[in-house]
Protein backbone atom coordinates (compact mmCIF):
# COMPACT_ATOMS: atom_id res chain seq x y z
CA UNK A 1 0.00 0.00 0.00
CA UNK A 2 1.74 3.39 -1.45
CA UNK A 3 0.72 6.19 1.66
CA UNK A 4 0.93 9.42 0.96
CA UNK A 5 3.20 11.27 2.95
CA UNK A 6 2.94 15.12 4.52
CA UNK A 7 5.71 16.88 6.11
CA UNK A 8 5.13 18.49 9.44
CA UNK A 9 7.03 21.31 10.41
CA UNK A 10 6.60 22.59 13.67
CA UNK A 11 9.44 23.57 16.98
CA UNK A 12 6.97 22.04 19.57
CA UNK A 13 7.53 18.23 19.88
CA UNK A 14 3.89 17.82 21.28
CA UNK A 15 2.78 19.80 18.62
CA UNK A 16 4.46 17.21 15.99
CA UNK A 17 2.93 14.55 17.82
CA UNK A 18 -0.23 15.51 18.06
CA UNK A 19 -0.53 16.14 14.61
CA UNK A 20 1.74 12.63 13.74
CA UNK A 21 -0.91 11.28 15.77
CA UNK A 22 -3.95 12.50 13.86
CA UNK A 23 -2.37 11.78 10.34
CA UNK A 24 -1.42 8.62 10.77
CA UNK A 25 -4.59 7.36 12.43
CA UNK A 26 -6.30 8.74 9.46
CA UNK A 27 -3.42 6.44 6.77
CA UNK A 28 -0.90 8.98 5.96
CA UNK A 29 2.59 8.77 6.47
CA UNK A 30 4.49 11.54 8.15
CA UNK A 31 8.13 13.26 8.21
CA UNK A 32 8.94 15.87 10.92
CA UNK A 33 10.98 18.71 11.09
CA UNK A 34 11.95 20.60 14.09
CA UNK A 35 11.74 24.26 12.02
CA UNK A 36 12.01 25.82 8.78
CA UNK A 37 15.76 25.07 8.19
CA UNK A 38 15.42 21.54 8.83
CA UNK A 39 12.53 21.30 6.75
CA UNK A 40 14.39 22.63 3.92
CA UNK A 41 16.90 19.81 4.49
CA UNK A 42 14.37 17.05 4.12
CA UNK A 43 13.60 18.64 0.89
CA UNK A 44 15.68 16.40 -0.71
CA UNK A 45 14.03 14.65 -3.51
CA UNK A 46 11.27 12.76 -1.49
CA UNK A 47 7.43 12.98 -2.40
CA UNK A 48 5.53 14.78 0.15
CA UNK A 49 1.86 14.64 -0.89
CA UNK A 50 1.23 18.23 1.52
CA UNK A 51 3.42 20.31 3.99
CA UNK A 52 1.91 21.54 6.86
CA UNK A 53 3.99 24.22 8.28
CA UNK A 54 3.87 26.36 11.64
CA UNK A 55 4.51 30.11 11.31
CA UNK A 56 6.64 31.50 13.97
CA UNK A 57 9.61 29.08 14.54
CA UNK A 58 13.61 29.62 15.16
CA UNK A 59 16.28 29.30 12.80
CA UNK A 60 13.52 29.77 9.78
CA UNK A 61 9.98 30.55 10.07
CA UNK A 62 7.29 29.37 8.19
CA UNK A 63 6.73 31.59 5.61
CA UNK A 64 10.01 32.43 4.86
CA UNK A 65 10.54 28.13 4.67
CA UNK A 66 7.49 28.46 1.97
CA UNK A 67 9.15 30.64 0.12
CA UNK A 68 12.38 28.92 0.22
CA UNK A 69 10.36 25.52 -0.73
CA UNK A 70 8.43 27.06 -3.60
CA UNK A 71 11.77 27.63 -5.74
CA UNK A 72 12.37 24.15 -5.78
CA UNK A 73 11.02 22.39 -8.73
CA UNK A 74 10.34 19.23 -7.05
CA UNK A 75 7.72 20.77 -4.22
CA UNK A 76 6.93 23.86 -6.56
CA UNK A 77 3.34 22.69 -6.74
CA UNK A 78 3.53 20.58 -3.39
CA UNK A 79 0.45 21.76 -1.43
CA UNK A 80 1.24 23.62 2.14
CA UNK A 81 -1.16 24.07 4.93
CA UNK A 82 -0.02 26.75 7.56
CA UNK A 83 -0.78 25.74 11.12
CA UNK A 84 -0.39 28.29 13.65
CA UNK A 85 -1.39 30.22 16.58
CA UNK A 86 -0.64 33.24 14.31
CA UNK A 87 -4.05 35.03 13.66
CA UNK A 88 -3.28 38.45 11.30
CA UNK A 89 -4.78 39.26 8.13
CA UNK A 90 -1.74 40.55 6.93
CA UNK A 91 0.46 37.12 7.38
CA UNK A 92 -2.62 35.34 6.05
CA UNK A 93 -2.33 37.49 2.86
CA UNK A 94 1.26 37.00 2.94
CA UNK A 95 0.95 33.26 2.99
CA UNK A 96 -1.56 32.88 0.30
CA UNK A 97 0.83 35.56 -1.66
CA UNK A 98 3.40 32.78 -1.72
CA UNK A 99 1.33 29.71 -2.77
CA UNK A 100 0.13 28.35 1.04
CA UNK A 101 -3.60 27.13 0.46
CA UNK A 102 -4.59 26.88 4.06
CA UNK A 103 -4.43 28.50 6.89
CA UNK A 104 -5.36 26.62 10.16
CA UNK A 105 -5.53 28.09 13.54
CA UNK A 106 -4.14 26.32 16.26
CA UNK A 107 -5.24 24.70 18.68
CA UNK A 108 -6.91 22.47 16.18
CA UNK A 109 -9.84 19.77 16.29
CA UNK A 110 -8.25 16.59 14.42
CA UNK A 111 -10.89 16.07 12.65
CA UNK A 112 -11.25 19.57 11.53
CA UNK A 113 -7.23 19.49 10.39
CA UNK A 114 -7.91 15.97 8.67
CA UNK A 115 -10.79 17.37 6.47
CA UNK A 116 -8.19 20.16 5.04
CA UNK A 117 -5.61 17.84 5.03
CA UNK A 118 -7.98 15.66 2.52
CA UNK A 119 -9.04 19.03 0.45
CA UNK A 120 -5.47 19.53 -0.33
CA UNK A 121 -3.52 16.47 -0.22
CA UNK A 122 -1.94 15.61 -3.66
CA UNK A 123 -2.99 12.26 -5.37
CA UNK B 1 24.31 43.69 42.80
CA UNK B 2 25.25 43.19 45.98
CA UNK B 3 28.67 42.74 45.12
CA UNK B 4 28.44 46.65 43.31
CA UNK B 5 27.03 47.69 46.23
CA UNK B 6 30.08 46.41 48.14
CA UNK B 7 32.56 48.66 46.17
CA UNK B 8 31.07 51.74 46.36
CA UNK B 9 30.82 51.45 49.70
CA UNK B 10 34.08 50.69 49.65
CA UNK B 11 34.70 53.71 47.15
CA UNK B 12 32.81 55.82 49.94
CA UNK B 13 34.99 54.59 52.81
CA UNK B 14 38.19 55.17 51.09
CA UNK B 15 37.26 58.86 49.71
CA UNK B 16 36.62 59.89 53.41
CA UNK B 17 39.81 58.31 54.67
CA UNK B 18 41.80 60.01 52.27
CA UNK B 19 40.24 63.37 53.28
CA UNK B 20 38.61 64.19 49.80
CA UNK B 21 40.40 62.58 47.27
CA UNK B 22 38.40 60.25 44.98
CA UNK B 23 39.91 57.36 44.88
CA UNK B 24 39.67 55.20 41.47
CA UNK B 25 36.55 53.52 40.44
CA UNK B 26 37.67 49.88 40.58
CA UNK B 27 34.20 49.25 41.23
CA UNK B 28 33.07 49.99 37.61
CA UNK B 29 34.53 46.68 36.42
CA UNK B 30 32.57 45.29 38.69
CA UNK B 31 29.40 47.33 37.88
CA UNK B 32 29.94 46.65 34.14
CA UNK B 33 30.02 43.15 35.13
CA UNK B 34 26.97 42.77 36.51
CA UNK B 35 25.38 44.39 33.35
CA UNK B 36 25.35 47.47 35.20
CA UNK B 37 22.86 46.29 37.46
CA UNK B 38 22.87 48.47 40.27
CA UNK B 39 21.23 49.27 43.16
CA UNK B 40 18.98 52.09 43.43
CA UNK B 41 20.73 53.55 46.60
CA UNK B 42 24.31 53.77 44.49
CA UNK B 43 23.04 57.05 42.81
CA UNK B 44 22.60 58.55 46.67
CA UNK B 45 25.86 56.87 48.04
CA UNK B 46 28.11 58.74 45.03
CA UNK B 47 26.08 62.35 45.92
CA UNK B 48 27.24 61.85 49.60
CA UNK B 49 30.65 61.03 48.42
CA UNK B 50 30.79 64.18 46.44
CA UNK B 51 29.53 66.39 48.94
CA UNK B 52 32.25 65.40 51.65
CA UNK B 53 34.91 65.64 48.48
CA UNK B 54 33.95 69.14 47.87
CA UNK B 55 33.24 70.72 51.40
CA UNK B 56 37.03 69.18 52.05
CA UNK B 57 38.57 71.10 49.27
CA UNK B 58 36.52 74.35 50.75
CA UNK B 59 38.30 73.90 53.57
CA UNK B 60 41.77 73.58 51.69
CA UNK B 61 40.94 77.12 49.88
CA UNK B 62 40.36 78.21 53.30
CA UNK B 63 43.81 77.32 54.41
CA UNK B 64 45.12 78.08 51.11
CA UNK B 65 44.28 81.63 50.99
CA UNK B 66 45.05 82.42 54.73
CA UNK B 67 48.40 81.02 53.79
CA UNK B 68 48.64 83.57 50.77
CA UNK B 69 47.90 86.01 53.69
CA UNK B 70 50.84 85.23 55.72
CA UNK B 71 53.00 85.07 52.56
CA UNK B 72 52.07 88.65 51.82
CA UNK B 73 52.67 89.59 55.46
CA UNK B 74 56.61 87.67 55.88
CA UNK B 75 57.69 88.44 52.23
CA UNK B 76 60.37 90.85 51.85
CA UNK B 77 57.63 93.09 49.95
CA UNK B 78 53.90 92.48 50.96
CA UNK B 79 53.09 92.55 47.61
CA UNK B 80 55.28 89.98 46.36
CA UNK B 81 53.57 87.65 49.46
CA UNK B 82 50.28 88.46 48.20
CA UNK B 83 51.13 87.58 44.51
CA UNK B 84 52.20 84.84 45.82
CA UNK B 85 49.91 84.00 48.16
CA UNK B 86 47.11 84.67 45.24
CA UNK B 87 49.40 82.50 42.77
CA UNK B 88 48.61 79.64 45.10
CA UNK B 89 45.36 80.25 46.08
CA UNK B 90 44.63 80.63 42.14
CA UNK B 91 46.15 77.47 41.30
CA UNK B 92 44.71 75.71 44.70
CA UNK B 93 41.17 77.12 43.30
CA UNK B 94 41.16 76.14 39.58
CA UNK B 95 42.85 72.35 41.01
CA UNK B 96 39.60 72.53 42.75
CA UNK B 97 37.37 72.59 40.20
CA UNK B 98 38.98 70.71 38.02
CA UNK B 99 38.67 67.91 40.88
CA UNK B 100 35.22 68.90 41.04
CA UNK B 101 34.11 68.44 37.12
CA UNK B 102 37.11 65.25 37.19
CA UNK B 103 34.85 63.69 40.21
CA UNK B 104 31.66 64.59 38.81
CA UNK B 105 32.17 63.52 35.10
CA UNK B 106 33.44 60.40 36.76
CA UNK B 107 30.61 59.45 39.40
CA UNK B 108 28.47 60.12 36.24
CA UNK B 109 30.26 57.95 34.05
CA UNK B 110 31.87 55.20 35.96
CA UNK B 111 29.20 52.95 37.68
CA UNK B 112 28.03 52.41 34.14
CA UNK B 113 24.54 52.55 33.22
CA UNK B 114 22.95 52.89 36.63
CA UNK B 115 24.33 56.51 36.98
CA UNK B 116 24.06 57.07 33.45
CA UNK B 117 19.86 56.20 33.78
CA UNK B 118 19.79 58.75 36.46
CA UNK B 119 21.47 61.20 35.16
CA UNK B 120 19.37 60.63 31.07
CA UNK B 121 16.09 59.81 32.38
CA UNK B 122 15.76 61.69 35.89
CA UNK B 123 17.43 64.79 34.52
CA UNK B 124 16.58 64.89 30.73
CA UNK B 125 12.91 62.82 31.43
CA UNK B 126 12.02 61.93 34.73
CA UNK B 127 8.65 61.28 34.45
CA UNK B 128 9.25 58.91 31.02
CA UNK B 129 9.83 56.05 33.19
CA UNK B 130 7.07 55.53 35.49
CA UNK B 131 4.64 56.64 32.53
CA UNK B 132 5.87 54.02 30.55
CA UNK B 133 5.87 51.15 33.10
CA UNK B 134 1.92 52.03 34.02
CA UNK B 135 1.42 51.81 30.80
CA UNK B 136 3.22 48.62 29.70
CA UNK B 137 2.67 46.79 33.02
CA UNK B 138 -1.11 45.67 32.66
CA UNK B 139 -0.42 44.97 29.44
CA UNK B 140 2.24 42.22 30.53
CA UNK B 141 -0.28 41.45 33.91
CA UNK B 142 -3.04 40.80 31.12
CA UNK B 143 -0.95 38.82 28.85
CA UNK B 144 0.27 36.99 32.10
CA UNK B 145 -3.35 36.72 33.11
CA UNK B 146 -4.35 35.10 29.97
CA UNK B 147 -1.41 32.55 30.15
CA UNK B 148 -2.67 31.96 33.63
CA UNK B 149 -6.10 31.41 32.61
CA UNK B 150 -5.51 29.24 29.52
CA UNK B 151 -3.26 27.24 31.86
CA UNK B 152 -6.04 26.64 34.12
CA UNK B 153 -8.71 25.94 31.82
CA UNK B 154 -6.48 23.47 29.87
CA UNK B 155 -5.24 21.46 33.41
CA UNK B 156 -8.98 21.82 34.64
CA UNK B 157 -9.53 19.84 31.42
CA UNK B 158 -6.95 17.83 31.32
CA UNK B 159 -7.84 16.69 34.54
CA UNK B 160 -11.56 15.89 33.83
CA UNK B 161 -10.26 13.97 30.97
CA UNK B 162 -7.94 11.75 33.40
CA UNK B 163 -10.77 11.06 35.58
CA UNK B 164 -12.78 10.14 32.81
CA UNK B 165 -9.46 7.70 31.50
CA UNK B 166 -8.87 6.68 35.13
CA UNK B 167 -13.05 5.50 35.58
CA UNK B 168 -13.19 3.97 32.54
CA UNK B 169 -10.52 1.77 33.06
CA UNK B 170 -11.74 1.16 36.24
CA UNK B 171 -14.94 -0.06 34.94
CA UNK B 172 -13.00 -2.11 32.17
CA UNK B 173 -11.20 -4.06 34.62
CA UNK B 174 -14.30 -4.78 36.47
CA UNK B 175 -15.71 -5.95 33.30
CA UNK B 176 -12.46 -8.74 32.60
CA UNK B 177 -12.50 -9.38 36.22
CA UNK B 178 -16.37 -10.57 35.42
CA UNK B 179 -15.50 -12.35 32.52
CA UNK B 180 -12.48 -14.21 34.17
CA UNK B 181 -14.78 -15.17 37.37
CA UNK B 182 -18.23 -15.42 35.09
CA UNK B 183 -20.21 -17.96 34.43
CA UNK B 184 -18.06 -19.50 31.47
CA UNK B 185 -15.83 -22.39 34.18
CA UNK B 186 -19.25 -22.88 35.64
CA UNK B 187 -20.84 -23.53 32.52
CA UNK B 188 -18.02 -25.73 31.44
CA UNK B 189 -18.23 -28.24 34.79
CA UNK B 190 -22.10 -28.27 34.50
CA UNK B 191 -21.46 -29.15 30.95
CA UNK B 192 -18.55 -31.69 31.69
CA UNK B 193 -21.50 -33.37 34.45
CA UNK B 194 -24.50 -33.33 32.47
CA UNK B 195 -22.58 -34.72 29.52
CA UNK B 196 -20.92 -37.35 31.31
CA UNK B 197 -24.43 -38.22 32.77
CA UNK B 198 -25.70 -38.90 29.03
CA UNK B 199 -22.16 -41.26 28.40
CA UNK B 200 -22.80 -43.15 30.98
CA UNK B 201 -26.77 -43.72 30.09
CA UNK B 202 -25.25 -44.45 26.43
CA UNK B 203 -22.95 -47.01 28.07
CA UNK B 204 -26.05 -48.18 29.81
CA UNK B 205 -27.71 -48.65 26.67
CA UNK B 206 -24.99 -50.17 25.39
CA UNK B 207 -24.82 -52.87 28.08
CA UNK B 208 -28.41 -53.62 27.60
CA UNK B 209 -28.08 -54.42 23.23
CA UNK B 210 -24.90 -56.42 24.39
CA UNK B 211 -26.88 -58.35 26.49
CA UNK B 212 -29.92 -58.80 23.77
CA UNK B 213 -26.96 -59.44 21.42
CA UNK B 214 -26.24 -62.20 23.57
CA UNK B 215 -29.98 -63.55 23.76
CA UNK B 216 -30.55 -63.33 19.83
CA UNK B 217 -27.38 -65.39 19.88
CA UNK B 218 -28.58 -68.21 22.21
CA UNK B 219 -32.18 -68.04 20.31
CA UNK B 220 -29.87 -68.95 17.05
CA UNK B 221 -28.21 -71.46 18.81
CA UNK B 222 -31.79 -73.04 19.91
CA UNK B 223 -33.04 -72.87 16.71
CA UNK B 224 -29.96 -74.59 15.50
CA UNK B 225 -30.50 -77.04 17.65
CA UNK B 226 -34.17 -77.45 16.82
CA UNK B 227 -33.04 -78.01 12.96
CA UNK B 228 -31.01 -80.53 14.24
CA UNK B 229 -33.51 -82.32 15.84
CA UNK B 230 -36.00 -81.69 12.84
CA UNK B 231 -33.16 -83.38 10.83
CA UNK B 232 -33.01 -86.15 13.54
CA UNK B 233 -36.65 -86.69 12.82
CA UNK B 234 -36.55 -86.35 9.05
CA UNK B 235 -33.47 -89.07 9.15
CA UNK B 236 -36.26 -91.36 11.16
CA UNK B 237 -39.06 -91.00 9.33
CA UNK B 238 -36.38 -91.33 6.31
CA UNK B 239 -35.58 -94.98 7.23
CA UNK B 240 -39.77 -95.51 7.89
CA UNK B 241 -39.68 -96.62 4.06
CA UNK B 242 -42.52 -98.77 2.94
CA UNK B 243 -39.88 -101.70 3.73
CA UNK B 244 -40.40 -100.58 6.98
CA UNK B 245 -43.74 -100.36 7.61
CA UNK B 246 -43.80 -104.58 7.22
CA UNK B 247 -41.15 -104.79 9.59
CA UNK B 248 -41.40 -106.19 13.41
CA UNK B 249 -43.57 -104.52 16.19
CA UNK B 250 -39.95 -103.98 17.83
CA UNK B 251 -38.70 -101.60 15.35
CA UNK B 252 -41.95 -99.52 15.15
CA UNK B 253 -41.50 -99.40 19.11
CA UNK B 254 -37.96 -98.80 18.88
CA UNK B 255 -38.93 -95.92 15.64
CA UNK B 256 -41.76 -94.34 17.91
CA UNK B 257 -39.78 -94.05 20.95
CA UNK B 258 -37.20 -92.05 19.02
CA UNK B 259 -39.83 -90.05 17.81
CA UNK B 260 -41.00 -89.53 20.80
CA UNK B 261 -37.89 -88.53 22.16
CA UNK B 262 -36.95 -86.09 19.44
CA UNK B 263 -40.77 -85.04 19.73
CA UNK B 264 -39.86 -84.28 23.29
CA UNK B 265 -36.51 -82.52 22.62
CA UNK B 266 -38.10 -80.52 19.97
CA UNK B 267 -40.99 -79.52 22.10
CA UNK B 268 -38.58 -78.62 25.05
CA UNK B 269 -36.16 -76.18 22.50
CA UNK B 270 -39.16 -74.71 21.35
CA UNK B 271 -40.22 -74.09 24.49
CA UNK B 272 -36.99 -72.48 25.44
CA UNK B 273 -36.89 -70.72 22.37
CA UNK B 274 -40.07 -69.27 23.26
CA UNK B 275 -38.83 -68.10 26.29
CA UNK B 276 -35.86 -66.77 25.04
CA UNK B 277 -37.98 -64.71 22.23
CA UNK B 278 -40.28 -63.39 25.12
CA UNK B 279 -37.41 -62.20 27.07
CA UNK B 280 -35.76 -60.75 24.17
CA UNK B 281 -39.09 -58.95 23.34
CA UNK B 282 -38.65 -57.68 26.71
CA UNK B 283 -35.56 -56.74 26.46
CA UNK B 284 -35.89 -54.68 23.15
CA UNK B 285 -38.93 -53.18 24.42
CA UNK B 286 -37.04 -52.36 27.62
CA UNK B 287 -34.01 -51.33 24.99
CA UNK B 288 -36.33 -49.22 23.05
CA UNK B 289 -37.59 -47.32 25.96
CA UNK B 290 -34.24 -46.89 27.18
CA UNK B 291 -32.91 -45.48 24.37
CA UNK B 292 -36.10 -43.34 23.47
CA UNK B 293 -35.66 -41.55 26.93
CA UNK B 294 -31.80 -41.81 27.09
CA UNK B 295 -32.35 -39.93 23.74
CA UNK B 296 -34.58 -37.41 25.25
CA UNK B 297 -32.56 -37.07 28.40
CA UNK B 298 -29.73 -36.32 26.23
CA UNK B 299 -31.52 -34.01 24.23
CA UNK B 300 -32.44 -31.69 26.92
CA UNK B 301 -28.89 -32.45 28.29
CA UNK B 302 -27.45 -30.86 25.44
CA UNK B 303 -29.97 -28.01 25.23
CA UNK B 304 -29.53 -27.17 28.52
CA UNK B 305 -25.51 -27.13 27.76
CA UNK B 306 -26.12 -25.26 24.43
CA UNK B 307 -28.54 -23.05 26.77
CA UNK B 308 -25.58 -22.06 29.13
CA UNK B 309 -22.67 -22.08 26.76
CA UNK B 310 -24.90 -19.26 24.58
CA UNK B 311 -25.83 -17.71 27.90
CA UNK B 312 -21.74 -17.45 28.40
CA UNK B 313 -20.91 -16.64 25.12
CA UNK B 314 -23.76 -13.66 24.90
CA UNK B 315 -22.02 -12.47 28.25
CA UNK B 316 -18.68 -12.48 26.81
CA UNK B 317 -19.58 -11.13 23.86
CA UNK B 318 -21.44 -8.53 25.15
CA UNK B 319 -18.62 -8.16 27.96
CA UNK B 320 -16.15 -7.77 24.77
CA UNK B 321 -18.69 -5.00 23.12
CA UNK B 322 -18.80 -3.30 26.47
CA UNK B 323 -14.74 -3.34 26.64
CA UNK B 324 -14.36 -2.11 22.76
CA UNK B 325 -16.50 0.79 23.65
CA UNK B 326 -14.64 1.47 26.59
CA UNK B 327 -11.74 1.38 24.37
CA UNK B 328 -13.13 3.63 22.02
CA UNK B 329 -13.50 6.34 24.50
CA UNK B 330 -10.22 6.06 25.98
CA UNK B 331 -8.93 6.53 22.38
CA UNK B 332 -11.04 9.37 22.09
CA UNK B 333 -9.96 10.97 25.39
CA UNK B 334 -6.56 10.91 24.86
CA UNK B 335 -6.73 12.37 21.54
CA UNK B 336 -8.93 15.52 23.15
CA UNK B 337 -6.08 15.36 25.97
CA UNK B 338 -3.88 15.76 23.05
CA UNK B 339 -5.51 18.35 21.83
CA UNK B 340 -5.59 20.26 25.43
CA UNK B 341 -2.07 20.14 25.61
CA UNK B 342 -1.73 22.42 22.46
CA UNK B 343 -2.38 25.28 25.30
CA UNK B 344 1.09 24.86 26.20
CA UNK B 345 2.57 26.30 22.47
CA UNK B 346 0.28 29.02 22.90
CA UNK B 347 1.00 29.85 26.60
CA UNK B 348 4.54 29.70 25.51
CA UNK B 349 4.20 32.16 22.76
CA UNK B 350 2.37 34.63 25.00
CA UNK B 351 4.97 34.26 27.95
CA UNK B 352 7.77 35.11 24.95
CA UNK B 353 6.01 38.08 23.74
CA UNK B 354 6.31 39.22 27.33
CA UNK B 355 9.59 38.28 28.31
CA UNK B 356 10.69 39.71 24.95
CA UNK B 357 9.14 42.91 25.76
CA UNK B 358 11.15 42.70 29.42
CA UNK B 359 14.35 42.39 27.80
CA UNK B 360 13.54 45.27 25.58
CA UNK B 361 12.44 47.68 28.52
CA UNK B 362 15.71 46.01 30.80
CA UNK B 363 17.93 46.89 27.42
CA UNK B 364 16.88 50.48 27.11
CA UNK B 365 17.42 51.35 30.64
CA UNK B 366 20.89 49.70 30.73
CA UNK B 367 22.18 51.60 28.01
CA UNK B 368 20.14 54.61 28.94
CA UNK B 369 18.42 54.96 25.38
CA UNK B 370 15.93 57.20 25.31
CA UNK B 371 12.37 55.89 26.17
CA UNK B 372 9.65 56.02 23.68
CA UNK B 373 5.96 57.22 24.49
CA UNK B 374 4.20 54.54 26.02
CA UNK B 375 1.70 54.93 23.20
CA UNK B 376 4.22 53.50 20.61
CA UNK B 377 5.72 50.88 23.33
CA UNK B 378 2.12 49.79 23.63
CA UNK B 379 1.68 49.41 19.71
CA UNK B 380 4.99 47.63 18.76
CA UNK B 381 3.60 45.42 21.61
CA UNK B 382 0.54 44.71 20.30
CA UNK B 383 2.45 43.67 16.42
CA UNK B 384 4.17 40.65 18.57
CA UNK B 385 0.99 39.12 19.57
CA UNK B 386 -0.15 36.29 17.69
CA UNK B 387 -3.38 35.29 18.73
CA UNK B 388 -6.85 36.58 18.78
CA UNK B 389 -7.16 36.47 22.61
CA UNK B 390 -3.86 38.03 23.42
CA UNK B 391 -5.05 41.46 20.80
CA UNK B 392 -8.93 40.75 22.87
CA UNK B 393 -6.81 41.24 26.17
CA UNK B 394 -4.48 43.53 25.31
CA UNK B 395 -7.16 46.02 24.55
CA UNK B 396 -8.81 45.18 27.36
CA UNK B 397 -11.97 42.80 26.23
CA UNK B 398 -12.72 39.54 27.30
CA UNK B 399 -11.11 36.82 25.58
CA UNK B 400 -12.86 34.97 23.17
CA UNK B 401 -13.24 31.27 24.03
CA UNK B 402 -14.77 30.35 20.96
CA UNK B 403 -11.99 30.89 18.51
CA UNK B 404 -11.61 27.24 17.70
CA UNK B 405 -10.14 25.95 14.75
CA UNK B 406 -10.70 27.71 12.23
CA UNK B 407 -9.76 27.11 8.82
CA UNK B 408 -9.24 29.37 5.68
CA UNK B 409 -8.87 28.11 2.45
CA UNK B 410 -7.20 30.28 -0.49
Amino acid sequence: MNLKTILIVDDSYSLRQTISIALKGAGYDVVEAVDGRDALNKLDGRKYNLIISDVNMPNLDGLSFVREAKQKPNYKFTPVLMLTTESGDSRKQEGKAIGVRAWVHKPFLPPVLLDAVAKLVTP
Amino acid sequence: MERCSAEILNIRDECIKTGGKLPLMHGKAACDNDKGIVPPELSKIKHSDWNIVKSNYRALLTLWGTNALLLALLAPRWWQGVVAGALIAGVAWVLGIDRTNSGSATVAGTPASAVRLHSVSHADNPSQLPVLVQAVVPAWRNNVQLARTQTQEAIDKLTQRFVGIHQRLGGAVSLAEGGKNGDVLQVIQNAAQQLGGIADALEQVLTTRDALLRKIEALSQHNEDIRQLGLQVEQIAGRTGVTDLFSDQASWAELAARSADAGRQIVSKAKAVQQQIQATHLSANQLDADAGRMVDDSRMVIDSVIADFRQSADKLSGTVGQLEEENREVDQEVCDILVNLQFQDRISQILDHVQLDMIKLTGLVENAAPLPPSAAWLADLEKTYTTQEQRQVHAGQQADKSLQSQVDFF
